[in-house]
């Protein structure tokens, strides 16, 4: 008794150590990509000027192929700058036009986007953009942030060693003293866990802060190495200082392009500079959802672990039905967590590739994935009957969906073009098409409604927590390390799925009893198929702004894959968590159905809203807006399409996979109809006319059913 | 068994094609073909030369041209010694030339010094395949009489061929012996840049009365930035001088001319080359003293000697260049009509500080950085 007691004491301190090293990486990857956008920033200081200077001259005739003087304009700037080796300038289809250096610019360097950075042999490369297709590439050593690097993460190590010592040894005492006798030991086990992330989160956004506000004096000496070299230059020409015109408008080209200047001026001989408080408000929100998100994603498993002792606890007594909840909640949310890995980058990555194969067909390619993604959704739904049928067991059911899930992940990762990556998100819809439909036959192969409740619940708040996770470390990671590393790194967390597994032995029934006649006698019913097309089918179209619009519209606007994931996970505490309050406001005003349409209208309407005025603070209140309205739409939805069915002898389960397909389908043809309308417009547009024909067919519905009942 | 065998086949060959499929659909690199060396296949190329008149221009152009194709080794010898057109020729035919091109010895003509039967005697030639044309005026009378010709012609060193007649167009010939270097933007681009930073309302020019002189002025791209920019145009009209003693007739009717558009003028626009830089400032004196931009059209120097601004129209070593790798194409084989005629030159910026000083023109720090050179002018003693 004493040794299980203590497991857990054991265990807790595995979870600190384990969430510690989580936090330690997530924390070195964002002083790595702090450090090399602060480098950014400084080589931008250094090539503003220059920049500048090709585009005054371009303005008056000169051509950057045939630019007079720039080999001496390049020369000059390397020479003046601190934070540059060489520069180089490149066109789109002449390639490496002029370099200072007699060395040869990397392939894959040549062909980077503006404001991409690229480390290659021990080089760090920032591409600006010069004029029209040309850019100018500026070259780096990386020792130095090397050193930065390795020293934050010394004193990073240190501390996180020493606060792991004292956190164990608060765990320790805490437990030793009343947690192993009282009832809610492991809560306040977990309850130190979290708190000691959330200090290191701390600790790591603010050493970023830090850094961050030490490199503004950098910027400055920077811009004014550049500026008196222009002055002493013009003045070797014979032009004194006193005697310059406009020397402001020439400084405020810095202020114009180095954001974190309001203004710049000369005072005694020495550049003053004025930060931008908008423009540093804006930072600090970045920096703050980088330490928040970097706690959540800790907190979400300390949360999944402490769920998971619950139902051990719960279970320990009880026969075994009790006992699997956790394990399968645990495996459901790690598949979803993998699955949902990319859910903040696919539409850009997809983005991306279509790109690669055709600048003009890039917004149909795009659909593609996302399209393919949904179609196997629903081949995965298709056979999850099969599949219960043939495994008849939870684990098998699962071991199949984490195979084929890690197949998925290793193809999105080794991926390079779009057809494949489309393949990939194919097998991966199709996992999670299996793993949806497995949640629900898991729960009805409880007998009691109040069994079948509580597995429903429970294990499918897992899914949410997984998806949750998976959003927002997919989301951070995808902003430190190129996308094709992320999923290979999900492809390897999915590993320790498989010997969770193996602790579930659950067998499967709901599914023997549905059949192909009964999801045929759910098309009959014009209820159900006059509310399934003109009211499920448009509104789980809408759903794609959340993971489609959002990602690719916010990366036009500058979110980062953090903002997106963000957006994307307090969507999702909002479905969640305000979903009980909101369901019951909701019932208590009107009926599911009449709630259903104000859900509908709701939703199409604030699709249409941002879609108006597009502006980019209006998508992120729409994203969490949603986010609100799914929390008592979703259960509205589903039971107004319960009650379609009346006096009908089908099976629950099998209008629910009717259900479930119509709402992929939604979500299969929406990306194609953005793609082919040129905006999300169209979902708002589907949601008014699913709407109208709705409501124009009430009369003949009503006609319809007096007249059954006349028969009758 | 066998059933389940035979599913067992589709299903690895299924895999097999949803592995190899996207596979080869990855991009693949186009492969840049090498251009191949350029290989003399044509039969020898004689060639011969014409310019408009005696010009500096013309002569460090074809120079230029000799010096390219010496460091291309089409040509053995060459040393770059001659003073005019006639000694470059001199020079180019005594060097060695690459087997299959001949550079004809006497065969170097200066339009203004042919009499009738000199020119009907150069249309009549038969012994050449290639006639190297320096300026307008000579450009316009190949064109004219290309119907009596039996060699091909490359026209360089014109300002404005198509208004001239001597082109059609970038792409377009006249005729089938054509080729003519075309830089349709160099003179827009130093109207577009004297207006954007001066923002005149009035502007005068000086120029001979004649189609030439209208085409290599740039007088139809000023007139077209009038209606696009609403600034007037004030001409008056010189003639060029005809020989060396004809100067001084020609700098006291130019100083008389100028003197007539100062009160009407903001800028203005020196478009003639033939004023000897020496005698700019004392040209200018009464215009800068009214504090009048001068806008120099056709070389850097004159704003080393005066002018306020120039932005390249032209840049004989330059064009050179140009010219000598065309001939080199010919040479090798490209027919005269796939040849390109377009070749903009890089265009140079370039001020004179002391003559902004004394015009009180307010020119911003941004723009004396993107000068190529900026001049300390020499004002200096008046020239007579």
């Amino acid at each position: 008794m004493k040794n299980r007691k203590n497991r857990l004491y054991y265990f807790t301190l595995v979870l600190l150590f384990f969430v510690s090293v989580l936090s330690v990486t997530f924390g070195i990857l964002m002083y790595r990509t702090n450090l090399l956008d602060t480098y950014e920033n400084l080589m931008r200081a250094n090539v503003t000027d220059t920049i500048q200077k090709v585009h005054y001259g371009v303005s008056f005739g000169k051509t950057v192929e045939n630019y007079y003087g720039v080999q001496e304009l390049l020369e000059e700037t390397v020479e003046n700058a601190d934070y540059i080796e060489n520069l180089y300038v490149t066109e789109e289809k002449a390639g490496l036009l002029y370099s200072t250096s007699d060395g040869v610019l990397p392939e894959k360097i040549e062909y980077l986007d503006n404001d991409e950075q690229k480390v290659s042999q021990n080089k760090l490369y920032t591409a600006f953009s010069l004029t029209g297709d040309s850019k100018l590439i500026a070259e780096t050593g990386m020792e130095t942030i090397n050193q930065k690097l390795a020293g934050f993460s010394a004193k990073l190590g240190f501390v996180t060693v020493l606060g792991l010592l004292a956190a164990a040894g608060i765990i320790t005492a805490v437990w030793f003293s009343v947690g192993r006798r009282g009832k809610n030991g492991g809560l306040a086990l977990s309850a130190v866990v979290v708190v000691w992330i959330i200090l290191l989160g701390i600790y790591v956004g603010n050493s970023c802060w830090k850094e961050y506000r030490m490199s503004h004096d950098m910027l400055a000496e920077g811009v004014e190495k550049s500026a008196m070299a222009d002055i002493h230059k013009l003045e070797k020409e014979g032009i004194p200082y006193e005697e310059l015109v406009d020397v402001e408008g020439y400084l405020s080209l810095y202020s114009e392009h180095i954001p974190e200047f309001k203004e710049v001026h000369f005072e005694d001989g020495h550049l003053r500079y004025t930060i931008s408080s908008k423009y540093m408000r804006t930072i600090f929100i970045q920096y703050l959802l980088n330490t928040i998100l970097l706690s959540v994603i800790s907190i979400l498993i300390v949360t999944e672990y402490q769920l998971l002792l619950g139902a051990r606890k719960e279970g320990r007594d009880r026969a075994a039905p009790e006992w699997s909840h956790g394990m399968v909640r645990l495996a459901v949310f790690l598949l979803y967590a993998c699955i949902s890995i990319g859910k903040a980058v696919n539409a850009t990555v997809s983005n991306q590739l279509a790109l690669e194969l055709s600048q003009k067909s890039a917004d149909m390619l795009t659909s593609i994935p996302a399209t393919t993604a949904m179609a196997g959704s629903l081949i995965g739904i298709l056979l999850s009957r099969r599949m219960s049928v043939r495994s008849g067991n939870m684990r098998r059911y699962l071991m199949a969906v984490a195979a084929a899930a890690a197949g998925g992940l290793l193809v999105c990762g080794i991926s390079g073009n779009l057809y494949l990556f489309s393949a990939a998100r194919a097998i991966l819809g199709f996992c999670e098409g299996l793993l949806l439909i497995g949640v629900k036959n898991y729960a009805f192969s409880f007998q009691k409604t109040e069994e079948r409740t509580k597995a429903l619940s429970y294990v499918s708040g897992g899914g949410f927590g997984g998806i949750c996770l998976g959003s927002v470390m997919g989301g951070m990671l995808c902003d430190h390390l190129d996308y094709q590393y992320v999923f290979l790194i999900a492809a390897v967390i999915l590993l320790v799925v498989f010997p969770i597994l193996k602790k579930i032995d659950f067998q499967l029934e709901a599914e023997r009893k549905t059949s192909s006649a009964g999801m045929t006698a759910v098309l009959k019913n014009p209820l159900a198929l006059r509310y399934l097309v003109c009211l499920v089918l448009p509104v789980y179209a809408g759903a794609v702004f959340l993971d489609y619009v959002l990602p690719l519209v916010g990366s036009g606007y500058g979110f980062t894959h953090t903002v997106v994931s963000a957006l994307i996970l307090f969507n999702c505490l909002l479905a969640g968590y305000a979903s009980p309050a909101m369901t019951r406001t909701a019932l208590k005003l009107m009926s599911p159905v009449k709630g259903t349409i104000c859900y509908c209208a709701l939703y199409g309407g604030m699709i249409f809203l941002y879609a108006v005025t597009g502006s980019p603070v209006l998508l992120a209140i729409v994203a969490l807006a949603l986010g609100l309205c799914d929390s008592f739409g979703l259960v509205l939805i589903s039971e107004g399409f319960v009650l379609t069915k009346g006096s009908r002898t089908y099976q629950d389960s099998e209008a629910n996979i009717l259900f479930t397909m119509t709402s992929r389908a939604g979500q299969l043809i929406a990306p194609g109809c953005i793609a082919w309308f040129g905006g999300c417009g169209v979902l708002a547009g589907m949601t008014a006319v699913g709407l109208g024909i709705y409501g124009i067919t009430e009369p003949l519905v009503k006609k319809l059913g007096a007249k059954k009942n006349e028969n009758n | 068994m066998a059933e389940k065998r035979k599913k067992q086949w589709i299903a690895w060959i299924l895999l097999a094609a949803m592995t190899i499929l996207p596979a080869g659909c990855s991009s693949q690199n186009e492969e840049t073909k090498e251009k191949e060396p350029l290989v003399q296949i044509r039969e020898t190329v004689r060639i011969g030369c014409l310019e408009s008149e005696e010009y500096y221009f013309y002569t460090e152009q074809l120079d230029s041209a000799a010096d390219t194709l010496a460091k291309e080794g089409w040509l053995k010898g060459y040393s770059g010694d001659g003073e005019d057109t006639e000694a470059v020729w001199s020079d180019i035919c005594s060097a060695d030339s690459k087997e299959g091109m001949e550079f004809v010895d006497s065969t170097v003509y200066d339009i203004t010094r042919m009499s009738e039967a000199d020119q009907a005697a150069l249309l009549e030639r038969r012994d050449l395949d290639l006639l190297l044309v320096f300026g307008t005026a000579a450009g316009e009378w190949i064109t004219k009489n290309s119907d009596a010709i039996s060699y091909d012609y490359m026209v360089f060193g014109s300002a404005d061929p198509v208004t001239a007649g001597i082109a059609a167009g970038e792409t377009e010939r006249l005729n089938s012996h054509a080729f003519v270097h075309i830089d349709s933007k160099r003179t827009g681009r130093q109207i577009d840049m004297a207006y954007r930073l001066f923002h005149f309302q009035d502007i005068g020019v000086v120029y001979e009365d004649s189609a030439a002189a209208y085409s290599y002025s740039g007088i139809r791209q000023l007139e077209e930035r009038s209606k696009e920019y609403g600034f007037r145009i004030h001409t008056l009209h010189v003639s060029e001088p005809e020989d060396e003693t004809d100067y001084q007739r020609y700098y006291g009717e130019l100083k008389a001319a100028y003197a007539e558009l100062i009160p009407d003028i903001d800028v203005l626009y020196i478009t003639t080359g033939k004023i000897e830089d020496e005698k700019l400032p004392w040209l200018l004196e009464d215009v800068h003293k009214a504090g009048v931009i001068t806008v120099a059209e056709t070389q850097e120097s004159q704003v080393k000697y005066g002018a306020l601004v120039h932005i390249t129209m032209s840049d004989p070593v330059e064009e050179g260049v140009f010219a000598g790798k065309t001939i080199m194409d010919y040479a090798a084989g490209t027919p005269i009509g796939k040849l390109n005629q377009v070749y903009e030159i890089t265009p140079k910026i370039v001020f004179n500080y002391d003559t902004a000083k004394l015009l009180n023109a307010e020119i911003p720090m941004s723009t004396y950085l993107i000068a190529d050179a900026i001049y300390p002018g020499d004002l200096g003693e008046a020239g007579q």
